[in-house]
């Protein structure tokens, strides 16, 4: 099982203090992450379909199916190689710009070209 | 709308092609955030349909070259090679009016799917995205005050996401710099070359220029230059930040900044992928390296550049109201029309109107109004034979009635001195002439519905009473004739009119349509119900509204020259059932006979009174054929009706008292003993010449005589699929007694058709065979008072034939031109549609009927 560093910071908080509903969760990452009650929503439904979270009634009862050691934290570079649906880049304001991701060699020649121009 | 869009997109392309130009001539000497302003500029130029005017507008330029090269332009082909000579007055085809069926916009709706496609997908990315953003973690191991170095006054988050390759700003109002968890943020330095670059990002508000990019390339995705302006705008974003990131930083940083980037584009790069190519990065790498402080000269000149590009390529034309424009038309329309928009666009139109030399300019206003565009522009000018001439100008744009709103047209009227140069416009519900002539009186402008119809009489004078149709003019001259030959005419044009002339409608009905189309200018269609309906054109104005119902002989229109038109006359269409018939047939109508016939009744009373024949101040007496007596032998004059139209006697004298056809209402005969033609004088009641009466000569025809044996003209009838002749008077040889199974004639509803020898019972007479008679031919074969069928070719009954009103056959009852009227205004007995409960006599059957015209009406109890 992969989970993001969002939904492990809702494993997180049942890990650390039991079941919770979700408003607790919710009012304890606001807090901590600044996250508002949707995304943490958001994120809790994913990790109920991830099957990491079990809900139950009342008050959408929220219990960890997986235990902490269960999850080996991938490698997040990894991750993005195989998640990396869509451009974040489109609409957003982002550093490498509309740049397609660049292979070893092009690597290698823009360190040459920088220690050339040095 | 297409066309504004249009516009739009090509004013975006010309900038951004300039735009690009530039980048590429000054290549690194300009700072970077020059090309970002001239994208910005650009995307919301294809953004704003209007734009300030400018004198030093490329679009100014363009408008003033296209005046110079007006003949070679695409705008003028057709003036004077293209010249259309149409001799005499061009007779409209009947064009039927424009077909209600909305087109299916297929490119628009190309266009926005494209549009909508393309901004739901933005837009799903954008929303996805964003919210995987939200679920962020706030940056813990950041140094403190690490948001400083973004150098923005507001406040910026700075967290980190497991979602992200690289670094990346979101947050139009709230901005969140977001790190991708693979950054090592304890490495100060590095962290911070990122956090200056977002930050540019962040104080130029470059998150809200991806949003207008997005939307300029939604709208305009059919654009080339959009594309290239979205990828070209996106890389210069980022070169700008990497600038503006380095002045802060500082010259010496370039390394460690290329550094970082190339470190951050290591995390993200994909071992698989195969083949090597140079990268937008190696461009930006060189970039840094090679980053200078630009010295205020750069940015001067930068400056001056985006200006400049600016006011020549995001302007719009400059009007120009120089040159030789028309003088203000002199305009007094009523108070409800001022308001009327399309009147104002008109009015625009007219006031664009320019002549330099020999071109004349004028440009069609853009407006949001809902309303399609035709304008025609004829002149016309007498040529050295006398003929008149019309050329038309710009006749493809008319044709197609391709107007551009916003472009300017000319066309050169210097080929021909015209004598007369009309534009004829219609936009919307409104229609103008106007004088082009620059010497022309200036009042010339004709406001199309304005005119009151007060000075108009409101109907027709001298109406035939109980007619079923009438003359839709005061002018009885035919100017062009129906004709359904080789060359067909759908109907008759009216000359001898002046513009302004009145227009009546020919019968009470409905007016089932009035427009404005390029053959026809102005018409007006009207509906009488029973499937008749008339066709009006060339109005010069309309005075009647679809759907308004109209009296009989009520003034519907003006008479003009609109549409295909080479002067002032009355195009008249008479349809039944969707077929043409001759509306000239209307002239010699029964109806309009009985107009001509009314001063007939009065000497015909004036005779019963006192037992003389009336005698005029010449002492000559005076009667009609219907006024007759056998007791008083001939009168002096007998009446006639003259050559043209007018009704009158001819002295007996001067006719030949051998020429015994002479008794009758008709527009010329033929004089079996003579051998030359002969006009006679044809005098009014007074006694004063008024017109001529033709007396053809007979003489070199056959003669009806068999003894001689002359050898007589074989009829060459028609045949219908049933086997039956049929034919009109015309067809009838002279000296011939056969006749068609079925002769043409006029029924009571206008419609062209045939009635029945057998149900006529009466046969042919070869003395009959006179010219233009067919009509009267019932009234000569005496079969009075009563209604036959009228059939088509086929002999399918199409209508009733109304009998006529002369004398009867020995033994028959004569029934007077009084009665006729009578039993007109209370229904036909026999008739076919007619009312005719309640009236006496009542005939069973068709057989009875014509019993009864042979034999005598029975008596009534």
């Amino acid at each position: 099982m992969k989970l993001f560093d969002s939904e492990l910071k809702v494993m997180d908080v049942l890990w650390r203090g039991g079941d919770r509903t979700a408003k607790e969760i919710s009012d304890i990452l606001k807090a901590e992450t600044g996250w508002n009650m949707n995304t943490t929503y958001t994120v809790i439904k994913k990790c109920i379909t991830k099957g990491a979270v079990l809900r139950s009634e009342p008050n959408f009862l929220c219990h960890a199916l997986v235990s902490k050691a269960d999850i080996q934290e991938e490698e997040t570079r990894e991750l993005i190689g195989k998640l990396f649906d869509g451009s974040p880049d489109l609409l957003f304001a982002s550093l490498l710009g509309r740049e397609k991701a660049l292979t070893p060699e092009q690597i290698a020649k823009l360190r040459e070209i920088v220690a050339e121009m040095k | 709308m297409q066309v504004k869009l249009l516009e739009m997109s090509a004013a975006g392309a010309a900038l951004i092609g300039a735009a690009v130009l530039l980048r590429l001539l000054t290549a690194r000497r300009l700072p970077k955030g020059a090309f970002v302003a001239l994208w910005w500029i650009a995307a919301l130029r294809l953004l704003t349909p209007a734009v300030p005017a400018s004198r030093f507008s490329l679009y100014t330029l363009l408008d003033i070259l296209r005046r110079e090269a007006a003949p070679p332009a695409a705008s003028a082909p057709s003036a004077g090679v293209n010249a259309v000579m149409v001799l005499p007055p061009a007779g409209g085809g009947f064009v039927p009016p424009p077909a209600a069926v909305p087109e299916f916009p297929v490119w628009e709706a190309v266009w926005l799917a494209g549009a909508v496609l393309l901004g739901v997908w933005f837009l799903a990315n954008y929303l996805r995205w964003r919210r995987r953003f939200q679920e962020a973690l706030p940056a813990e191991n950041c140094p403190s005050g690490a948001a400083q170095w973004t150098a923005v006054r507001r406040p910026v988050r700075v967290r980190v996401s497991d979602r992200i390759a690289a670094p990346l700003t979101y947050g139009l109002v709230c901005p969140v710099i977001l790190l991708p968890k693979t950054m090592d943020l304890s490495d100060g330095p590095a962290l911070r070359c990122v956090l200056a670059h977002e930050g540019v990002h962040i104080r130029r508000l470059d998150g809200m220029f991806k949003l207008v990019l997005a939307a300029a390339l939604c709208v305009h995705w059919f654009n080339p230059a959009a594309w290239v302006l979205y990828v070209l705008a996106n890389r210069d974003m980022e070169l700008r930040c990497d600038e503006e990131a380095l002045r802060a930083l500082g010259e010496d940083r370039r390394e460690l900044y290329a550094l970082t980037l190339i470190r951050l584009a290591e995390c993200q790069s994909v071992p698989l992928c195969g083949f090597s190519r140079k990268s937008g990065m190696e461009e930006r790498i060189i970039a840094i390296m090679k980053f200078k402080k630009k010295s205020a000269l750069a940015w001067a000149a930068a400056l001056l550049a985006v200006a400049c590009v600016t006011t020549v390529f995001a302007t719009s034309a400059m009007k120009d109201s120089g040159k030789s424009s028309l003088p203000p038309a002199d305009i007094h329309a009523p108070a409800e029309l001022e308001n009327n928009p399309s009147m104002a666009v008109l009015q625009e139109l007219r006031n664009s109107v320019y002549f330099e030399d020999d071109v004349c300019y004028f440009t069609i206003p853009e407006t949001d109004l809902e309303g399609r565009w035709n304008i025609w522009i004829t002149g016309r000018y007498v040529s050295e034979d006398g003929t008149s001439m019309s050329v038309h100008y710009l006749e493809n744009e008319s044709e197609k009635g391709e107007w551009v709103p916003g472009q300017t047209y000319s066309f050169v009227e210097r080929s021909h001195p015209v004598d007369e140069l009309l534009m004829e416009a219609a936009y919307g519900d409104a229609v103008m002439t106007y004088d082009l002539l620059p010497n022309a009186a200036v009042g010339a402008v004709d406001f199309g519905s304005t005119v009151s119809p007060a000075e108009l009489p409101a109907v027709k004078e001298d109406m035939p009473k109980g007619a079923a149709m009438i003359w839709p003019s005061d002018s009885m001259e035919i100017s062009a004739a129906y004709s359904d030959g080789e060359k067909p005419h759908s109907g008759v044009d009216i000359g001898g009119l002046s513009a302004g002339d009145p227009v009546y409608a020919a019968a009470g009905g409905t007016v089932k349509d009035t427009g404005f189309d390029a053959q026809n200018g102005n018409y007006i269609l009207l509906e009488h119900g029973n499937g008749m309906e008339t066709y009006y054109a060339h109005c010069q104005t309309v005075l009647v509204e679809t759907g308004t119902a109209v009296e009989m002989g009520e003034t519907i229109a003006k008479v003009g020259s609109t549409g295909m038109a080479t002067g002032p006359h009355l195009h008249f269409e008479i349809m039944a059932n969707g077929e043409h018939i001759d509306p000239a047939g209307l002239l010699k109508s029964a109806e309009d006979r009985a107009q001509t016939l009314a001063p007939l009744a009065a000497a015909a009373a004036a005779k019963s009174e006192d037992g003389q024949y009336p005698v005029n101040k010449n002492g000559q007496t005076y009667a009609a054929n219907e006024s007759l007596s056998d007791t008083l032998g001939n009168p002096d004059l007998v009446g006639v009706i003259a050559s043209n139209g007018e009704y009158g006697y001819v002295s007996l004298k001067e006719l030949n008292s051998n020429c015994k056809v002479a008794w009758g209402t008709r527009t010329g005969m033929t004089d079996p003993d003579a051998a030359e033609d002969r006009s006679l004088p044809v005098y009014n009641e007074a006694g004063d010449v008024i017109g001529e009466f033709v007396v053809k000569a007979g003489k070199t025809a056959a003669k009806p005589e068999p003894a001689e044996n002359a050898p007589v003209e074989s009829p060459s009838f028609s045949r219908n699929s049933k086997g039956e002749t049929y034919g009109t008077v015309f067809d009838i040889p002279v000296g011939s007694s056969e006749e068609p199974d079925l002769l043409a004639a006029v029924g009571t509803n206008g419609e062209n058709g045939y009635i029945a020898t057998a149900d006529s019972g009466l046969s042919w007479s070869p003395d009959l065979n006179l010219n233009g008679a067919y009509l009267n031919w019932v009234e000569e074969n005496n079969i009075a008072g009563w209604m036959i069928p009228l059939y088509d070719q086929e002999h399918n009954v199409i209508g009733e034939f109304e009998c006529g009103t002369g004398n009867r056959p020995a033994g028959g009852k004569i029934l007077s031109y009084e009665e006729v009227l009578e039993a007109k205004r209370n229904g036909w007995p026999n008739s076919m549609g007619s009312d005719t409960s309640g009236l006496k006599p009542v005939f069973s059957s068709l057989e009875e009927a014509k019993a009864a015209v042979q034999n005598g009406w029975p008596e009534e109890n």
